[in-house]
C-alpha cells in the first residue's frame, strides 16, 4: 500500500520544511521507496535543502482561466465591475479592466455580461517540477505563479505525479504550506497520517490548534513534534498537554539549534552536514520513531491514533426566506 | 487621505508579524493607525499585543439553492460550476455540496430559468478589537478564516474593507506569507510596501517571489533583513538591486524579540530602549516623513 | 434488487480487490444482487474521478448515483465523498484496502441481512 505522509503545521517557520526532508531522507536510507513532494506551491524549499539546482523535468500546469474583456463588444455597463466577488474589475481611464493577477478565473462576469463580451483564455497557474535529489529519491516541487489563486490544485496535481511514479510499497512524505486553506487541504486529503509541527509559542499553539481541527476533520491519525522547545519549556508543557488530551502521538522534540540554519544556507540536510548536532541527534529519533510506529506499525497505529470522536465539518448555511429543502 | 502600507515577505517565520506589530505601536506615536491583520489561515497580530479579539462580524459568501419546481433539469449549472460543487441526482436534479462552493455565482447567472436562489454560508468572521499600548489606543482589525473552509480571499477582502473604513491616516497591513492571490489582494493599492526576509538562501529565494509580485503590482518596495548577522548578504543586495528596491533596515538576531513575542506584549513597549526598538522608532519615523 | 458499487484496484471486476482509496480508485465494480443475495449481473465502470484535479470524491459519488447505485464501498470515504453519499441515502460501507471483491460482497451481503 502506498503510505501518505503529510507534515504539516499552520504557522509557517516552525520546522514543517526540516522534518520532511529530514524523514524522506531517512526512510531512503533505510531502504524504502520513497517519493518527496513538495506541496508548499507559494515559496517551495525542498529543493534548496536537498541541493537540487537543475530540474529533470518542468512543466507547465494549465488549469487555469482568467476572463478577457472583448472591448470592441463593450458598451460600459459596469455589471461585471460589480459582480465580480474578487473585486478584479475597476474602471480605470473609462476602460473596465481586470486585473489578471487578483481574476480568480470564476468566469462569473462572463456570464453576467449582457453583451457576452467578456471571454476566458487558459494560462499557466503555476509549474511542476521533477528531480531526483543527491540521494536516490525523486523530488516532485510545485511552484505556483506569483499572484495566481487555486493553489490546491495544483498540489493535488503534484501528489497525483508522484503517485504516478510510486509502486506499490512506496512512501510519499508530503511537506505541506503554511496554513489551514485549500493548499494545505489539498495536501491532507487522501493521505493516511498527519504529523504536526509546532515551536513552543503562543501563535505557534494557536495555528496548531486550527490545523489540528482541519486533521480531525479529515479523520486523520496525528503525529506532534515540537521543535526549538527549550526555548520556552512553558508553552512546551502546555503543547503536551494538549497532545496527551487530543490523543496524539508526541514523536518527539527538537533543542533549538545554530546550526539548523548553518546547513540551510549549505544546502544540505542537517543530518548530513552535522550528524552529532543535538538538533540531528533528536531528529534522527524521532524518524526512526515513525519508521517504527508509522511505517512498520501502521495498522496498529492507525487504530490507536484515529480521532475517537468524529468531528465532521459542517459548513454554517443562511437559507433564503421562502425556500423549501435546498 | 488614508494611506495603506503593507508588511508582507515570501517566506513564513521571518517576522513578518512581529515587525508589523512592532511597527505599528511605534508609528503611533507620530500618526493615526489602524492595523490589519490579513493573515486569515494563521492570524496572530492579536496574540503578539495579548488581545482577545472582539466585536465579531461574520463573512458571508452566496451559496446558492435551486427552487426545485422551477428546475428544468437541463444540468447548466453543474456544468458551470468550476469547483463541482453541484452533482446531478438520479433525477437529474442538482444538488449543491455546500463546502465546495466558492460563492462566484455563476450558477445563478447560467440557469436559464431563474431557478437559482441566493442563500449565504458563513466561511470566516473579522473583528475589531482594540490594544492599549503606551502611545494610545491601537484598532486591530483581524479577518479569521473557519477551519476546514478552502476559500481564504473573501475573508481577506472583508477584513480589508472593514479596516478601510474605520482608518483615518494609516491602514498597516499584515498580510499571510506566500505569494498566492490571497496576497495579492491584501496587498493590492498599498503606498509601499515592506518585504520581511531573513538573510538564508530560503529567504532569498521567497523574497524574490514576493519581489516580483510588487513589482507587478506596482507598489514600491522596501526590504526589511531579520536575523541579520547569521549569513553573509551579498547575494541578498544583488536581488534587491535587481527589483529596484532596497534595504531599509536590518534587524539583528536577538533572545528578547523572542522573549516579546512569547510573553505577548510588543518589544518596543516591553523594551523601548532597546536597540531594536529604536530601530522600529526611527523605520517608523521615515516612514510618517515619506507617506 | 440491490446495486453495489466497490472502489477496485486496477481492472475491477471479482478477481479484483479494494482499492487503497475510494476517490480515485481506478474503477469501480459494480454488482447487481437479486432478492436472494445471487450475482445477476457485474459490470465495471472506470472512475471519473481518478484524475481530476480536485473532488475527485465527488466525481466518483456522480458517476455512481449515474448508475443508480444503492450501496456504495471503498477502504474509507473523504469528508464530501460522505456527505454526499449520505444526502443521496447511499450507504457507505468500509471494508479494508486489498480485500478480495468477491469477499467483499460477501461482507455487504451479511451488513444489509441478504447472507
Amino acid at each position: 500500500m502506498v503510505l501518505e505522509l503529510v507534515i504539516a503545521s499552520g504557522k509557517g517557520g516552525v520546522g514543517k520544511s526540516t522534518l520532511s526532508s529530514t524523514l524522506a531522507l531517512y526512510l531512503a536510507k533505510q531502504g524504502y521507496n520513497v517519493i518527496a513532494v513538495d506541496a508548499d506551491a507559494d515559496a517551495p524549499n525542498l529543493h534548496l535543502i536537498y541541493g537540487i539546482d537543475r530540474w529533470e523535468i518542468e512543466e507547465d500546469y494549465r488549469e487555469a482561466w482568467i476572463a478577457e474583456i472583448d472591448y470592441d463588444k463593450c458598451t460600459m455597463c459596469g455589471i461585471c465591475a460589480e459582480i465580480c466577488s474578487y473585486k478584479a474589475i475597476k474602471l480605470i481611464d473609462n476602460r473596465y479592466v481586470i486585473n489578471t493577477i487578483i481574476c480568480e478565473g470564476c468566469l462569473t462576469c462572463s456570464l453576467a455580461c449582457p453583451k457576452k463580451a467578456i471571454r476566458r483564455r487558459q494560462i499557466a497557474s503555476g509549474k511542476i517540477r521533477i528531480a531526483k535529489t543527491p540521494y536516490g529519491f525523486p523530488l516532485v516541487s510545485a511552484k505556483l505563479n506569483v499572484g495566481r489563486p487555486n493553489s490546491g490544485k495544483l498540489v493535488t496535481e503534484v501528489k497525483n505525479r508522484a503517485k504516478e511514479l510510486a509502486r506499490e510499497d512506496t512512501i510519499i512524505v508530503i511537506d505541506s504550506a503554511a496554513g489551514i486553506g485549500c493548499q494545505v487541504i489539498s495536501s491532507l486529503a487522501g493521505a493516511h497520517a498527519a504529523i504536526l509541527v509546532a515551536e513552543p509559542t503562543p501563535a505557534s499553539f494557536s495555528d496548531l490548534k486550527r490545523v489540528h481541527m482541519v486533521t480531525k476533520h479529515f479523520l486523520l491519525p496525528t503525529g506532534l513534534v515540537i521543535n526549538k522547545y527549550d526555548l520556552n519549556p512553558h508553552y512546551t508543557r502546555k503543547i503536551l498537554e494538549y497532545a496527551k488530551q487530543e490523543h496524539m502521538d508526541v514523536l518527539g522534540i527538537i533543542p533549538y539549534d545554530d546550526n539548523v540554519p548553518k546547513a540551510m544556507a549549505k544546502m544540505k540536510p542537517l543530518v548530513e552536514l552535522y550528524p552529532q548536532s543535538p538538533a540531528s541527534i533528536a531528529l534522527l529519533r524521532i524518524v526512526s520513531k515513525v519508521e517504527e510506529r508509522v511505517v512498520k506499525g501502521w495498522s496498529e497505529w492507525f487504530r490507536e491514533y484515529k480521532p475517537r470522536k468524529p468531528v465532521p465539518y459542517k459548513p454554517i448555511i443562511l437559507k433564503p426566506p421562502n425556500i423549501g429543502k435546498g | 487621505m488614508k494611506i495603506k502600507i503593507s508588511v508582507t515577505g515570501g517566506k513564513g517565520g521571518t517576522g513578518k508579524s512581529t515587525i508589523a506589530v512592532n511597527l505599528a505601536v511605534s508609528l503611533l506615536r507620530y500618526r493615526d493607525v489602524v492595523l490589519a491583520d490579513l493573515d486569515v489561515e494563521a492570524p496572530n497580530d492579536h496574540i503578539l499585543l495579548g488581545i482577545r479579539l472582539t466585536n465579531e462580524q461574520p463573512v458571508k459568501i452566496m451559496l446558492p439553492f435551486i427552487e426545485y419546481p422551477k428546475c428544468i433539469r437541463c444540468g447548466v449549472c453543474a456544468k458551470v460550476c468550476d469547483t463541482g460543487a453541484i452533482i446531478i441526482t438520479r433525477e437529474k436534479l442538482p444538488f449543491i455540496i455546500p463546502r465546495l462552493c466558492s460563492g462566484c455565482r455563476a450558477c445563478y447567472f447560467a440557469c436559464p430559468v431563474s431557478a437559482i436562489v441566493e442563500g449565504q454560508r458563513i466561511i470566516g468572521y473579522t473583528y475589531h478589537s482594540k490594544a492599549n499600548t503606551i502611545h494610545g489606543s491601537l484598532d486591530l482589525i483581524t479577518g479569521v478564516l473557519r477551519e476546514g473552509e478552502e476559500h481564504t480571499p473573501p475573508v481577506v477582502l472583508a477584513a480589508r474593507e472593514r479596516a478601510i473604513n474605520i482608518a483615518k491616516d494609516v491602514l498597516l497591513v499584515d498580510t499571510s506569507a506566500g505569494t498566492a492571490n490571497h496576497v495579492a489582494i491584501a496587498l493590492e493599492d498599498s503606498k509601499l510596501a515592506l518585504a520581511v526576509t531573513e538573510p538564508t538562501p530560503l529567504g532569498l529565494h521567497d523574497l524574490e517571489m514576493i519581489l516580483e509580485l510588487t513589482e507587478r503590482l506596482g507598489i514600491e518596495t522596501w526590504v526589511i533583513v531579520n536575523r541579520w548577522g547569521i549569513e553573509d548578504t551579498t547575494r541578498l543586495e544583488e536581488v534587491v538591486r535587481k527589483y529596484n528596491s532596497s534595504i531599509i533596515v536590518q534587524i539583528p538576531y536577538s533572545r528578547e524579540i523572542i522573549d516579546s513575542y512569547i510573553k505577548g506584549k510588543p518589544l518596543v513597549e516591553v523594551h523601548p530602549d532597546h536597540e531594536i526598538s529604536k530601530i522600529f522608532y526611527r523605520l517608523a519615523k521615515t516612514i510618517s516623513e515619506v507617506i | 434488487m440491490p446495486k453495489i458499487a466497490i472502489a477496485s484496484n486496477s481492472k475491477g471486476g471479482l478477481e479484483d480487490v479494494v482499492a487503497s482509496r475510494f476517490g480515485r480508485a481506478p474503477t469501480f465494480t459494480i454488482i447487481e444482487l437479486d432478492d436472494k443475495g445471487n450475482i445477476i449481473n457485474v459490470k465495471v465502470i472506470e472512475n471519473p474521478g481518478v484524475n481530476a484535479p480536485g473532488g475527485a470524491g465527488v466525481k466518483a459519488v456522480q458517476a455512481l448515483i449515474n448508475e443508480g447505485v444503492d450501496i456504495a464501498v471503498g477502504p474509507s470515504f473523504g469528508p464530501n465523498a460522505k456527505a454526499i453519499l449520505d444526502e443521496m441515502n447511499i450507504k457507505a460501507i468500509t471494508i479494508p484496502a486489498g480485500t478480495k471483491i468477491s469477499e467483499a460482497i460477501e461482507y455487504v451481503k451479511r451488513e444489509i441481512g441478504l447472507a
